[in-house]
């Protein structure tokens, strides 16, 4: 069959679908332009215009412009692309509906022309958030003070043409085996720490190194470097070899995600958060034969259960070891960060520590799917939460407690050790409260009709994210407390601790137990 | 038209067996009934024999070349149907169909005509304006198996097809399984109901369980 029949069977395939009953009216298509005309409006323009202004500050300007901030972004960008080669397995930029996949991608046409739509869709996605992302940090440094137009311009195209580097190896990393995707990863890794060392034969020789090097020609009276732009110009050329690519995407595997992200999209849809994270959990595939002991008192036997079942998972769980240390340091050097940047230290810190935690709370949330009459355990629902929490807690304190000693040999102060143990324990704490907390009120999902429109999606939003809300707030606030005023803050965090066990142990009750 | 045939397939995982070493030849209007108990491994033979699963010993082959399903020809050549399909909730019966033979280079009224004569072969014409949610099981696996008959194909590959149909059902997918062998197509089918096997088989294979 030749391409132009090909071509034809797709565009008379999508005008069967386009011709369903049911499509969205005009006024449906109008009302979607007004809310995304509104969102950009009341949040988006908002949240970028304070992000520039914060960015524009002099204490984090500086950091910003530094002289060596070139390696910085090549070693962010270099970073990126790992991300984008190891992620397409779990989320290629490809992942059709599972209808379509099952008989527009399964049929006889070529993938590179059925799977085309979607990967330009991820390509385009990738473009804007280089040009956003790119924009607030130049927008920043315009403020911040004089700037030179061209290279400004360049770095916002070259960003851009970045992205475009960027699809293609998730793309890869979607199609091409992990025996390929691991090797090429690590490699740029190695190039990544080059980078970051300024060697300049990776700088000349790779996309995130032209990158670099565009951006340290913006702090420069120097002429505009012009290998990074022509390299950068010529680097959508590496989208020749996306038709191979789709072609080379396997038909199983593009319906596992296809089914994977749709049943999350549902599930984040109903409120289901813990769930749809859960559908990113892929199942375990080695350990079988691992003998995990049930012996001794009961909590002990949950702990070793929990162990031996997470060695199933070891790159999850590495990869959450690795988090936790990094949460402990940047937790203990909160102190130690300037004015302003204090509280993004803090905040983040919080927050990788509860999203690490979560690697080891899988017994944890059996434990609370199991609560109630149909429990298939035999001890109280209490009794197995609280064994179950141990290893996440451990896990916390341990781990932690790594990373919080390195920043003490660094020169932060021995207090925040007991510091971290209090945030350990509060953030095990919010982890039973969101796990126990059942699904959503279908109350939550009644119109709240303002001057603005339907609202309620304000209340699925809180409701969903209130254990983050809880975290970055208590925790991450408090961590900044201490920070200035020592003690005192563990007080607070002490009594957060007590007010979040008392939530919980009411949901695990509400729950049925 | 085709031959399907499995030399030595065998599956695992680690020292798991899902499917002990099976060969057979199915070949251009034949049908061939894999059998045995659950747990045998038929709808894991199925998967390889339609590239969805690569087997971890032995090989598939359609007409002497190794079952890939990232083969352009390949997937022309087998009609497989191993569970529910994933179907579109905002599409009708008939337009899925529609759009599946449409896919499958069978062009507007063509297309259309294709979807009408499955479903009427498999007494489902009624339910053409129907969601899928609107179906009851039994519906819709005459609707999951009418995606699998409505496009063109050499090979076909059914598991189970009989699950939840009554037995005048049963009878009238026989009759149009047996219209696809007459016509020439190569057929696999892994069953439990021996009135589907009598009434569809040429011959048949026997799982060991695994």
């Amino acid at each position: 069959m030749n391409t132009s029949t090909d071509r034809q069977i797709l565009a008379q395939s999508r005008s069967v679908t386009a011709s369903r009953a049911g499509l969205p009216t005009a006024s449906d298509a109008v009302y979607t332009v007004y809310v995304a005309v509104l969102i950009i409006a009341i949040v988006a323009v908002p949240v970028v215009r304070s992000i520039v202004l914060g960015l524009a500050r002099p204490e984090i300007l500086a950091t910003i412009v530094t002289p060596d901030s070139y390696r910085g972004v090549g070693v962010i960008a270099a970073v990126l692309a790992v991300g984008a080669l190891l992620i397409g397995r779990t989320r290629g930029p490809v992942v059709p509906s599972p209808f379509l996949t099952e008989f527009l991608a399964g049929s006889h046409l070529a993938r590179s022309d059925t799977l085309r739509r979607p990967f330009m869709i991820s390509v385009a996605v990738l473009a804007l958030s280089a040009v956003t992302v790119s924009g607030i940090v130049v927008g920043a440094r315009f403020l911040g003070g004089p700037t030179s137009a061209i290279p400004a311009a360049l770095i916002v195209v070259g960003s851009i043409a970045y992205s475009g580097v960027l699809a293609v190896l998730w793309l890869i990393g979607q199609s091409c085996p992990r025996r390929t995707t691991i090797p090429l990863a690590i490699v740029i890794l190695g190039s990544a720490i080059a980078v970051g060392l300024g060697v300049d034969i990776v700088m000349l020789a790779t996309p995130w190194g032209w990158l670099a090097l565009l951006w340290e020609s913006l702090g420069s009276a120097a002429p505009i470097p012009w290998w990074p732009v022509i390299a950068l110009a010529l680097s959508p050329l590496v989208f020749l070899a996306a038709p191979a690519l789709l072609n080379f995407l396997r038909g199983p595997e593009l319906m596992a995600q296809a089914r994977r992200w749709q049943s999350i999209g549902t599930l984040v849809q109903t409120g289901d958060i813990a769930g749809a994270s859960g559908a990113l959990r892929t199942p375990p595939t080695r350990g079988r034969h691992y003998r995990i002991s049930f012996t001794g008192p009961m909590p002990i036997a949950i702990l070793r259960r929990d162990i031996g079942s997470a060695r199933r998972f070891p790159v999850r769980i590495a990869l959450g070891s690795l988090a936790l240390v990094v949460a402990g340091w940047l937790n203990a050097q909160t102190a130690s960060a300037t004015d302003g940047l204090d509280w993004v230290v803090a905040l983040v810190g919080v927050l990788l520590a509860y999203l690490a935690a979560g690697v080891w709370c899988d017994g944890l949330r059996n434990a609370n799917e199991n609560v109630g009459p149909s429990s298939l355990y035999g001890r109280g629902a209490l009794i197995m939460i609280c064994s179950h929490a141990l290893l996440p807690g451990l896990a916390c304190l341990l781990l932690g407690s790594i990373g919080v000693i390195a920043a003490v040999v660094g020169g932060a102060p021995i207090g925040v050790l007991p510091w971290w143990m209090l945030v350990s324990v509060f953030i095990v704490l919010v982890r039973i409260l969101d796990c126990a907390k059942g699904p959503m009120p279908i109350g939550l999902l009644l119109p709240v009709v303002t001057p603005v429109g339907d609202v309620s999606i304000l209340n699925v939003i809180a409701w969903q994210a209130d254990a983050l809300i809880i975290v970055l707030t208590t925790a991450g606030g408090l961590s900044v407390l201490f920070s200035t005023v020592g003690p005192g803050a563990a007080i607070w965090l002490t009594a957060g601790i007590g007010i979040v066990a008392a939530l919980a142990g009411r949901r695990i009750r509400a729950l049925g137990a | 038209m085709s031959s399907i045939e499995a030399r030595d397939v065998s599956a695992s995982i680690d020292s798991e067996v899902l499917l002990a070493p099976v060969s057979f030849t199915a070949n251009s209007g034949e049908a061939l009934a894999v059998q045995g108990r659950n747990g045998s491994g038929k709808t894991t033979l199925l998967r390889i024999l339609s590239g969805q699963l690569r087997p971890t010993g032995g090989q598939a082959f359609i007409d002497g070349e190794p079952v890939d399903e990232g083969h352009r020809a390949m997937r022309r050549t087998i009609s497989a149907r191993i569970g529910l399909p994933a179907f579109a909730r905002e599409l009708t019966a008939h337009e899925h169909l529609r759009f599946i033979a449409t896919t499958w280079g069978r062009l507007g009224s063509a297309a259309t005509d294709a979807a009408d004569t499955t479903m009427a072969a498999l007494g489902i014409s009624h339910l053409r304006n129907r969601f899928v949610n609107e179906l009851s099981s039994g519906q819709t696996q005459l609707l999951s198996l009418a995606t699998a008959l409505v496009r063109p194909c050499d090979v076909l590959i059914l598991d189970e097809p009989e699950q939840r149909l009554d037995a005048t059902r049963r009878a009238l997918l026989a009759s149009v399984v047996r219209t696809e062998i007459d016509r020439g197509a190569a057929v696999v089918i892994a069953s439990h109901s021996r009135d589907m096997v009598e009434a569809i088989a040429d011959r048949s294979v026997s799982l060991a369980e695994s």
